[in-house]
């Protein structure tokens, strides 16, 4: 649970206190299309899970992203 | 498909123009300072060339193939074929650019000429079709002429597509060699993924074309002359199919990555190529980027790496490994020995 975080909070360059499983992640100041990538580019190191967007379309916190990862994979 | 193999036929010159307008990324007007340099930090993009008004793909191609054909000494009536791939023609839709090319670069009325609308992939697909057409033995010598402006296809508010890409042309001289080592190739297609990166206007069945900017869903003003790129989409086609690809053609080549001396690929984003690297097993030294200082550069992407990063480097029994990926969706690559390719210095009008 907390290398999540860590893992999210490293892809957007914010400190770990800043991250929290409820946090709606597009409304992060930080949010754009690279942060798209780096966050990607991060879950799929941690992971191996690739997120499509027909489903990050409907992942609205980062909790929703920690449930898409541990189901797929 | 399985692999294909194409004997007797070598890359034997190759060369690359730039338009000379070198923006830097914090200088286009649509990053803080801040934001630039995390743009630059993940896409390893700091510049890249923007071609003026007036300035052509097909100008860059051409200005690429005279310098070729200057360098080289090749005689205009030996050449058989030019094919010429691009997705910024000169015209929307007819003549063919590709046809002009043979008659301003002076070559015979025999040569037969065509374009190829292909983007990221496409010089692997151009080398692909140039070593077809050289298994015919009354064939000799074919230019493949790859080059994009695609900066001039991208709305200035869109920050994932406007930094990123640059404009280049490039010169390819394929020719019959006897003693050359085959080529070896495995090629994809998967125009499902066609929505993720596309231009609208020209698209037949849409009615309303609007050269004005509009508000698009994904919240960025962009007209239909303006590509669209889903970026996750096409990290997620990058990630999960081009290193099984090229894990594929190593595989039925009998080679592993250790036997490839470079990892040439087309220049997407740093972040993305270095995932792909990891991917296979290759160390940083193995994965030429030219995209600091060009940045995406389309079709011409693996030819201008080769030009700028690897002239001085290479050694006939070197291996190369191409990869061209994207727009489409489209991948190819390629295996094959560097040979006595000539590769010409950059060179920008």
């Amino acid at each position: 649970m907390e290398k999540f975080l860590e893992i999210v909070a490293d892809a957007l360059q914010k400190d770990l206190e800043e991250v929290h499983f409820d946090d709606k992640f597009r409304d992060y100041e930080e949010w754009d299309s690279i942060a798209v990538l780096s966050l990607g580019a991060a879950i799929h190191t941690e992971f191996g899970v690739l997120i499509p967007r027909n489903a990050y379309d409907n992942l609205m916190t980062l909790d929703d992203i920690r449930v898409y990862v541990e189901s797929h994979k | 498909m399985s692999v294909l193999e194409y004997p007797r036929v070598a890359i034997t010159a190759l060369s690359a123009c730039v338009p000379q307008n070198e923006m830097q990324v914090v200088d286009l007007g649509i990053f803080t300072p801040e934001q630039a340099e995390k743009f630059s930090e993940t896409t390893g993009i700091i510049s890249q060339r923007r071609a003026l008004p007036g300035v052509t793909a097909s100008d860059l191609c051409f200005s690429a193939a005279e310098k070729l054909l200057n360098e080289t000494g090749c005689d205009r009536s030996s050449i058989d074929g030019l094919i010429f791939i691009s997705q910024t023609h000169d015209f929307y839709s007819m003549p063919s650019t590709g046809v002009s090319l043979q008659n301003r670069l002076g070559l015979p009325k025999t040569t037969f000429a065509f374009d190829s609308n292909l983007g990221c992939s496409g010089f692997v697909y151009g080398l692909f079709m140039a070593a077809s057409f050289l298994q015919n033995p009354s064939l000799r010598k074919i230019l493949l002429l790859c080059g994009d402006t695609i900066t001039k296809t991208v709305s200035p508010s869109d920050p994932a597509t406007y930094p990123l890409f640059g404009d280049a042309g490039s010169a390819a001289l394929i020719e019959r060699a006897d003693n050359a080592t085959p080529m070896r190739f495995n090629l994809f297609s998967d125009g499902s993924g066609w929505k993720h990166l596309y231009i609208r206007a020209g698209n037949r069945n849409s009615e309303a074309i609007s050269r004005e900017p509009y508000l698009w869903e994904d919240g960025v003003m962009r007209s239909d002359f303006d590509i669209f790129m889903d970026g996750l989409e096409i990290f997620n086609f990058s990630i999960s199919q081009v290193a099984s690809a090229i894990r594929q053609l190593l595989e039925a080549c009998g080679l592993t990555s250790a036997d490839v001396s470079y990892f040439v690929m087309h220049q997407a984003n740093k972040m993305m190529l270095n995932l792909i690297r990891k991917g296979l097993k290759a160390g940083p030294e193995k994965l030429p980027l030219s995209l600091p200082q060009f940045g995406n550069t389309s079709s011409a992407s693996i030819p201008v790496t080769l030009v700028t990063q690897l002239k001085d480097r290479l050694t006939p029994q070197d291996k190369l490994m191409l990869s061209g990926f994207g727009v489409g969706l489209s991948w190819a690559n390629c295996i094959l020995e560097a040979g006595n390719i000539k590769l010409i210095p950059l060179m920008e009008i």
